[in-house]
C-alpha cells in the first residue's frame, strides 16, 4: 500500500513485515512510554498547567530514597497483576479480570483475620502462609470460570472477566458495608476489637465502612534495611519461576504454540481446555496473591479501596509494555509505581486528582496500541522516481 | 402519599434510564457496523467532565452537552483510527481509551473546579440544572402515575426519540442497510460498492459522541459534582452489556435501559428502607446476568437467531 | 439464433498476465458471441479465474485489449465492469446470511431511495425471477435458503444491475443434480432473452450439455475452442489435461506385498467448512510399501478427506482404520502415536508456527514424549537442540540457526522441516503411513525433486503413502495406484501402469466412473489425429 503525500514527490510505503527484528517491540514500548509522558505534558500545557510541575515531582520520587521506597512498595501489587497476565496473554487469552482476581485474593485472605477478631486464633506462624494459600487457590478457582466458558463455548473472555471484576467488588461492598458481616460494628468481634482500639488510643466511628484492621500477627514483614515489605521478595521469586516455566517447560511451550495458531495447536495434539484451565488457575492465583500482599502490607484492612488505583488494569498495561517478559515486567511495574506515587504527591501538593497517573497510563497504552502497528508493518518514505 | 412515591420512582427510573439509553444506543450504532468500543466508560467520564465545565463556564447546559458530544467524539475518533485504518485489535484499543478516558476525565474535573472555575462556579449549578428541569404540561402532569410520564426533562424525550430514530434508520433507510451489511459481512458490502471504512468511522465517532452526552446528562442532572472522583461507576460497562441484552436492537434497548434505570433507582429506595448489606449484593445482578446471556449467545446454534453482527470485532482489510 | 452481423459480446485479444514467478495468461484470445453460452474449461491454475477476473475488473491485464459489444474498453474496477453490463456470480457467495433476499439484492443500489421502497424492490425481484423461470421468496433470509437458492440471489444481484454478460464461476460445485438442472433451464431462458453467458467449469458432462461453445485453457494458454456437441468427452478431457511425454522417476516395482492395508477408509462422509458435504462415501485402502495417489481438481474433497484421516476434521459417517485400530474421530495425538505422518496443505499456520523458532517447530508433535521431555514437564533442551540439528542435516535443510523463526525459511526448507519432523524415528514411534497434501505446491524445482525422492524412499522402506496432488504428472510419476476424486466421490481406482491419461481426465471431470457395480462407459473415442 502506498500513500501519496499530496503536493510532494514523496510517498509513504506501507508493507507487512516478513520478519520482526527482535528490538522493535522493545523499542516501541520505550518510545510509547516516553512519548506518553511527553504528550501528557503537552496536554497539561494546553489546559494551563505547567508540565514541569508534574515532571519535577516524578523526578523527586526517583531521586529521593524515601519516596523511591514508597514507589517500589506501590509497584509490588502491580508486579503481581502484571506477572499474572504473562501466560494467558501469551496464549492469546485476554484475562482482563486481574482486578477482580486481586480482590478475591484479598477477600479470602481476610478470612483468618475475621476469625481472629471473632475469637478463633491460629498459631502465629501459620497466618501468612495460610492466607497466601487461600488467596492463591480461591482466586485461581475464580479465574477458572471465564477459562471454562471460553474453552467450552467460545464465550468472549474479555467481557466475562470484566463483568466478574464488578461482581467481586460488590462482594467486598457487601461484606464491609454497615450491617454487613465483616463490618467492624459486627457484634461478633466488636468486643475484642474495641478493646484493641482502646489500647491503641483510637476511637471507633460507628458505621464506618471497613473491616477491623489486620492484626500484627498477620502483617507482612519488612525487608530489613530496605524498608520495603517482603512482598517484593515473593514477586521476584514468582518472576523467576514464571521465566522458568515459560522457557523451560512444556507448559510454556504449548502456550506459545496456542498463541501462534489454534489450528497448529490442534495439529500438535494440544488440549486447549486443559491448558487454559491450568494457565488461568495460575493467573488468577497470582493476581490473588497480589491482593493478599496489598492487604497484609499496605491497606491492612479490607475495603473497596483495596485496589485503588486499579492495580488490575495497570497490570494489563504493564504486561503489554513489558512484552510479556517476566523480568521486564518487574522493571515496568516499578516505572508505574513511580508514576502512581508521583500522582499521589501531585494530589497533595497541586490538588490534582491522583487519577492523573491513570491518565498517563491510558495515554501510554493508546500510544502502545498504535505503536504496535509498526511492529507488524514497515513504513518507509520513498521518493517517486 | 404513596402515589407520590410511585411517581417519584417512575421519574427517577426514566431519568437514570436515559443515561443508560443514550450510551447504549451509541454503542449499538457502533457495533452494528462491526466495531466494538470498550472505551464507553472512559468516554462517559470525559463527556461528564467537559459537560459540567463548559456548562458552568457558559451558564448553559445545552452548550455543555454539545461540548461533551464533541469531546467524546474526538476521543472515539482515535479508536476509529486504530481499528479501521490501522486495523489493530479492537478490544485493546477500546480498553486503552477506557483507561485514558477515566484518567483524563477525572483528573481535569477536579482540577477545573479548583483552578479554572473557582468556588463561585458551584453557585451556578442550579441555573444550569434548570435547563434540564422537568417539563410540566398543565393539566396532564397532575394525573397520577401517567402524568409523571409527561413531566420529564427534554433529554428523556430525546432518548426515546433517538431510539426510534435509530430503529427507523437501521430498518427503513438505505444507510441503515449499509450499516447493517457492513457489520455482518464487510466483504459483501465492499463488493456491492459500500464504503466500509468511511461508514465505520462515522458510526464509531457518533456512537462515541453519544456516550459523552450520556455522561454529561448524568453529571448535570443526577450526580452533580465537580470532584476528582469517578462518577460513571460502571454504568458504561453495563451499557455495553445492555447492547447484548437488547440484541443490538434500538427499541429493545429502550426497554432494557429503563429496566436498568428502575433497577438502579430501586437500589436507592431499598437502601433507604432496608439498609446496607443485602441490597449491595443485588447490585451484582446485572453483571451476573450479562455473563449468563453472553454464554447463551456463544452457543453457536443460537447466535444466528439472536443477531450479533457477524463481523463484530474483526478488522476488515481488502487483502 | 446467433446473428453473424452482431459484434461479439466479449472479445479479449492477446491477454497477458504475469504474477511473480508465474505467467498466468500467455497471449490468450477469448471470444463470446452475443446470445451464446460459452464454457471455459480447465484445471486449477489453468487461468480461467484469472481471465475472468480481468474481465470483471478485479485484475488489470498487462497487455492486450478488451472489446465489449464491439467497443474497446478499459476495465479498471468491478464498477466499470458493472457499468458495461458484466455481472459475476462468484464461486464463494458474497451474501449477508442474516439478511433477506431483498436486502442482499438491493445493497449498494441507489434506485430504491434513501428511505427504502421495499415493496418496489420485492416486486422487481419477483418480476425478474418470473422472466427467467425461477421462484424466489424475497423475504426469506439467506441462511434459510439452500445453496441453489442462494445462487439465484447472486444471479438476481447481477440481473437487477442490468447485466447482459454473465460470468458464472464453477456454479455447480455446491448444487444437487436437481438444482443443477434447474439452473441450466434458467440459463437457457436467459440466453433466449439475449444474454451472453460464460460458464467456468471443470465438469465435462455439464459443459457438453449446456454450452454452445467451449474454450479450453491449459497452463495459461488456449488449447482450443470447440463445439462440445461435435467432440467427445474424451477429446475434451485430453485438451484439458494434456498428453505430454512423461518421464517417470526410476522406481522399482512395489517390493513388499502385504495383505493387510495400513490405512482403510470405509464409506466416509465429511462436511466442508461451509457446511456442504465434501466427502461422499469414500472408500479406499493404502498398503504398506505403496504410494496411492489421489488425483482430482482442487476442491473436490481431497483436502477434507486428508483432514479426517489426520484427525483434524470430524467424520459424519463411515470409518477410518489405521493398522487394526479404528481411529474414526480420534484425536490428532492418537493418530500421530500410531505412526501417521501428516503433511498438511497449509505449511504455515497449521504445519508450522511461523513466528516460533526452528527447534520449537521441529519438536512440535513429539514434544510430549520422552526423551524430549523430562519428568513429563521439563523440556530436555540439549536433546531437543541436538535432535533438531540432526534432523535438519538429514534432510539437507538450509537454515541460519535453530533459533531463527521458521518464517525465515524458504518454502522448500519449510516443507523439509515438516518432513524432518514427521518422519523422525523416535523411541516408541515409527512412521507407518504418510498423508501428504499438495506436498510440492509452491516449491522450486530442486525442492520438488527432493520431496518426491523422500516419498519414494519411504515407500521403499515399507511405509504406505497417501499422496494428494493437483499435479497429474506428479501423480502419474510417483504412484503405484491412482484414485480419482470428483465432487467428493471416488470415481475409480486404477493401477498406475495401466493408467490412461484420458480416462483419468474423464474421471476428474466427472464423466467416467470405474467400479465393479456399474461401469459407465466412456463415449467412443473421436478419431484422433
Amino acid at each position: 500500500m502506498a500513500l501519496h503525500i499530496p503536493g510532494t514527490k514523496y510517498y509513504v510505503k506501507v508493507e507487512r513485515r516478513l520478519e520482526v527484528p527482535r528490538m522493535i517491540p522493545a523499542l516501541v514500548s520505550i518510545v510509547s512510554a516516553i512519548a506518553g509522558i511527553l504528550l501528557g505534558g503537552i496536554i497539561f500545557l494546553a489546559v494551563g498547567i505547567d508540565p514541569m510541575e508534574a515532571y519535577t515531582r516524578i523526578g523527586r520520587v526517583v531521586t529521593n530514597p524515601a519516596f523511591l521506597g514508597n514507589a517500589i512498595e506501590v509497584s509490588i501489587p502491580i508486579m503481581f497483576t502484571s506477572l499474572a497476565l504473562i501466560l494467558p496473554f501469551r496464549m492469546a487469552f485476554y484475562n482482563i479480570g486481574g482486578e477482580g482476581q486481586f480482590e478475591i485474593g484479598a477477600i479470602v485472605a481476610m478470612i483468618p483475620v475475621i476469625w481472629y477478631w471473632a475469637g478463633f486464633e491460629l498459631p502465629t506462624f501459620i497466618y501468612l502462609p495460610f492466607m497466601a494459600l487461600l488467596a492463591f487457590v480461591i482466586a485461581g478457582l475464580w479465574a477458572l470460570i471465564p477459562a471454562f466458558l471460553r474453552a467450552k463455548w467460545k464465550v468472549n473472555e474479555i467481557l466475562v472477566t470484566l463483568m466478574m471484576n464488578f461482581i467481586s467488588l460488590q462482594i467486598i461492598w457487601y461484606l464491609v458495608s454497615p450491617g454487613g458481616p465483616w463490618n467492624e460494628a459486627n457484634p461478633a468481634f466488636r468486643e475484642r476489637y474495641l478493646a484493641y482500639l482502646k489500647e491503641q488510643g483510637v476511637s471507633i466511628i460507628p458505621g464506618f465502612k471497613g473491616t477491623p484492621v489486620v492484626p500484627e500477627v498477620a502483617r507482612m514483614p519488612t525487608i530489613p534495611g530496605l524498608g520495603i515489605n517482603a512482598g517484593l521478595v515473593l514477586a521476584i521469586v514468582i518472576a523467576v519461576v514464571l521465566w522458568f516455566i515459560s522457557s523451560k517447560t512444556i507448559i510454556g511451550y504449548e502456550v506459545r504454540i496456542v498463541g501462534e495458531s489454534e489450528k497448529a495447536a490442534q495439529y500438535a495434539g494440544i488440549n486447549y481446555l486443559r491448558l487454559v484451565l491450568l494457565v488461568m488457575f495460575i493467573s488468577g492465583g497470582l493476581a490473588g496473591l497480589g491482593g493478599f500482599v496489598n492487604l497484609t502490607a499496605d491497606l491492612l484492612k479490607l475495603s473497596p479501596e483495596i485496589s485503588t488505583p486499579g492495580y488490575g488494569y495497570t497490570g494489563i498495561i504493564a504486561a503489554w509494555l513489558s512484552r510479556l517478559n517476566p523480568i521486564a515486567a518487574l522493571i515496568v511495574s516499578v516505572f508505574f509505581g513511580i508514576l502512581t506515587q508521583s500522582a499521589y504527591i501531585m494530589q497533595q501538593e497541586l490538588r490534582i486528582s491522583h487519577y492523573v497517573s491513570v491518565g498517563f497510563e491510558g495515554l501510554i497504552f493508546i500510544l502502545l496500541v498504535i505503536g504496535d502497528f509498526f511492529v507488524y508493518y514497515r513504513v518507509r518514505l520513498m521518493k517517486k522516481v | 402519599m404513596e402515589l407520590d412515591i410511585v411517581n417519584l420512582f417512575l421519574i427517577q427510573s426514566l431519568t437514570i434510564g436515559t443515561v443508560y439509553l443514550i450510551a447504549t444506543l451509541g454503542e449499538v450504532l457502533s457495533e452494528r457496523a462491526g466495531v466494538v468500543n470498550l472505551g464507553l466508560e472512559g468516554l462517559m467520564e470525559v463527556g461528564a467532565t467537559v459537560a459540567i465545565i463548559v456548562a458552568l463556564m457558559t451558564e448553559n447546559a445545552w452548550i455543555g452537552l454539545l461540548a461533551a458530544f464533541l469531546a467524546a467524539a474526538a476521543l472515539a475518533a482515535i479508536h476509529a483510527f486504530t481499528t479501521v485504518s490501522l486495523k489493530l485489535n479492537q478490544f485493546a484499543s477500546g480498553l486503552a481509551i477506557y483507561i485514558f478516558g477515566v484518567g483524563i476525565g477525572v483528573t481535569f474535573r477536579g482540577y477545573a473546579r479548583d483552578i479554572i472555575l473557582g468556588p463561585q462556579a458551584l453557585l451556578k449549578i442550579p441555573k444550569i440544572k434548570a435547563a434540564l428541569a422537568s417539563i410540566r404540561i398543565p393539566g396532564i402532569s397532575n394525573i397520577p402515575i401517567i402524568g409523571s410520564l409527561f413531566s420529564l426533562d427534554a433529554m428523556v424525550y430525546f432518548g426515546i426519540f433517538l431510539g426510534l430514530l435509530l430503529w427507523f434508520i437501521f430498518y427503513k433507510t438505505r444507510i441503515g442497510l449499509n450499516i447493517r451489511s457492513v457489520g455482518e459481512n464487510p466483504a459483501a458490502a465492499d463488493a456491492a460498492g459500500v464504503n466500509v471504512f468511511r461508514l465505520r468511522y462515522i458510526t464509531t465517532i457518533i456512537g462515541g459522541g453519544l456516550a459523552g452526552v450520556a455522561g454529561g446528562y448524568l453529571i448535570i442532572k443526577i450526580a452533580t459534582q465537580i470532584a476528582g472522583e469517578t462518577v460513571i461507576l460502571g454504568r458504561g460497562w453495563i451499557a455495553i452489556a445492555l447492547v447484548i441484552f437488547a440484541f443490538w436492537d434500538p427499541l429493545r434497548a429502550i426497554i432494557g435501559a429503563y429496566l436498568f434505570g428502575a433497577l438502579e433507582a430501586s437500589f436507592y429506595w431499598l437502601q433507604g428502607y432496608f439498609g446496607g448489606a443485602t441490597v449491595v449484593m443485588l447490585k451484582a445482578v446485572p453483571h451476573i446476568s450479562a455473563i449468563i446471556i453472553l454464554t447463551i449467545m456463544s452457543i453457536e446454534a443460537l447466535r444466528k437467531r439472536i443477531g450479533a453482527p457477524e463481523a463484530l470485532g474483526k478488522p476488515y482489510s481488502r487483502e | 439464433m446467433v446473428s453473424k452481423e452482431k459484434p461479439p459480446a466479449v472479445l479479449m485479444k492477446n491477454i497477458v498476465k504475469q504474477f511473480p514467478g508465474v505467467l498466468a495468461l500467455d497471449h490468450v484470445n477469448f471470444e463470446v458471441k452475443a446470445g451464446e453460452i460459452h464454457g471455459l474449461l480447465g484445471e486449477n491454475g489453468a487461468g480461467k479465474t484469472t481471465l475472468m477476473s480481468i474481465l470483471y475488473g478485479v485484475y488489470r491485464t498487462d497487455s492486450g485489449e478488451i472489446y465489449i459489444h464491439g467497443k474497446k474498453v478499459n476495465i479498471r474496477s468491478p464498477k466499470d465492469a458493472i457499468a458495461l453490463g458484466i455481472g459475476m456470480v462468484p464461486q464463494h457467495f458474497k451474501l449477508v446470511m442474516a439478511h433477506t433476499v431483498v436486502e442482499n439484492v438491493i445493497l449498494g443500489l441507489k434506485e430504491f431511495g434513501l428511505v427504502l421502497k421495499m415493496k418496489d424492490a420485492e416486486k422487481k425481484i419477483i418480476e425478474l425471477a418470473k422472466t427467467y423461470g425461477f421462484r424466489i421468496n424475497p423475504k426469506a433470509k439467506i441462511w434459510q435458503l439452500s445453496m441453489g437458492e442462494r445462487q439465484y440471489v447472486e444471479l438476481l444481484k447481477a440481473l437487477i444491475r442490468k447485466a447482459n454478460i454473465l460470468i458464472l464461476d464453477e456454479p455447480t460445485t455446491v448444487l444437487t443434480p436437481q438444482e443443477t438442472r434447474e439452473l441450466f433451464n434458467t440459463l437457457r431462458r436467459m440466453k433466449e432473452e439475449g444474454k451472453s453467458i460464460i460458464f467456468i467449469s471443470h465438469k465435462l458432462e455439464e459443459v457438453k450439455e449446456l454450452c454452445d461453445r467451449v474454450t479450453v485453457l491449459r497452463k495459461g494458454r488456449v488449447v482450443g475452442t470447440v463445439d462440445p456437441k461435435k467432440v467427445g468427452l474424451a477429446d475434451l478431457a485430453r485438451m484439458m489435461v494434456g498428453r505430454e511425454v512423461l518421464f517417470r522417476i526410476k522406481k522399482e516395482p512395489r517390493k513388499i506385498v502385504l495383505e493387510e492395508p495400513i490405512l482403510k477408509v470405509e464409506g466416509l462422509y465429511a462436511l466442508s467448512d461451509k457446511g456442504v458435504m465434501a466427502v461422499r462415501n469414500v472408500s479406499l485402502e493404502v498398503y504398506p510399501g505403496e504410494i496411492l495417489g489421489v488425483a482430482g481438481i482442487a476442491g473436490s474433497g481431497q483436502e477434507e478427506l486428508a483432514e479426517v484421516i489426520a484427525g483434524m476434521r470430524k467424520a459424519e459417517r463411515g470409518k477410518v482404520i489405521i493398522g487394526n485400530v479404528d481411529v474414526t474421530n480420534a484425536s490428532p495425538k492418537k493418530i500421530f502415536e500410531l505412526g501417521v505422518a501428516y503433511i498438511p496443505e497449509s505449511r504455515i499456520y497449521v504445519g508450522t508456527a511461523p513466528n516460533l523458532t526452528l527447534w520449537e517447530n521441529m519438536i512440535m508433535r513429539h514434544h510430549r514424549y520422552p526423551p524430549f521431555v523430562k519428568n513429563k514437564v521439563i523440556l530436555n533442551l540439549p536433546y531437543i537442540y541436538n535432535f533438531t540439528r540432526k534432523r535438519a542435516e538429514a534432510l539437507n535443510m538450509m537454515y541460519s540457526s535453530i533459533f531463527a523463526p521458521a518464517r525465515t525459511l524458504s518454502g522448500g526448507n519449510l516443507q523439509k522441516l515438516i518432513l524432518a519432523r514427521e518422519l523422525a524415528e523416535t523411541p516408541g514411534r515409527k512412521t507407518k503411513l504418510i498423508v501428504a497434501v499438495y506436498p510440492t505446491r509452491g516449491l522450486d524445482v530442486g525442492a520438488t525433486e527432493y520431496v518426491r525422492k523422500v516419498l519414494i524412499e519411504q515407500r521403499d522402506k515399507g511405509v504406505g503413502v497417501l499422496l494428494i496432488s493437483e499435479d497429474l504428472e506428479e501423480i502419474l510419476m510417483l504412484s503405484d495406484r491412482i484414485a480419482v476424486i470428483h465432487n467428493g466421490e471416488i470415481m475409480g481406482i486404477v493401477k498406475a501402469e495401466e493408467a490412461n491419461v484420458e480416462e483419468i481426465g474423464l474421471m476428474m471431470g466427472g464423466a467416467l466412473r470405474k467400479n465393479t457395480v456399474s461401469e459407465k462407459k466412456a463415449e467412443p473415442k473421436a478419431p484422433s489425429n
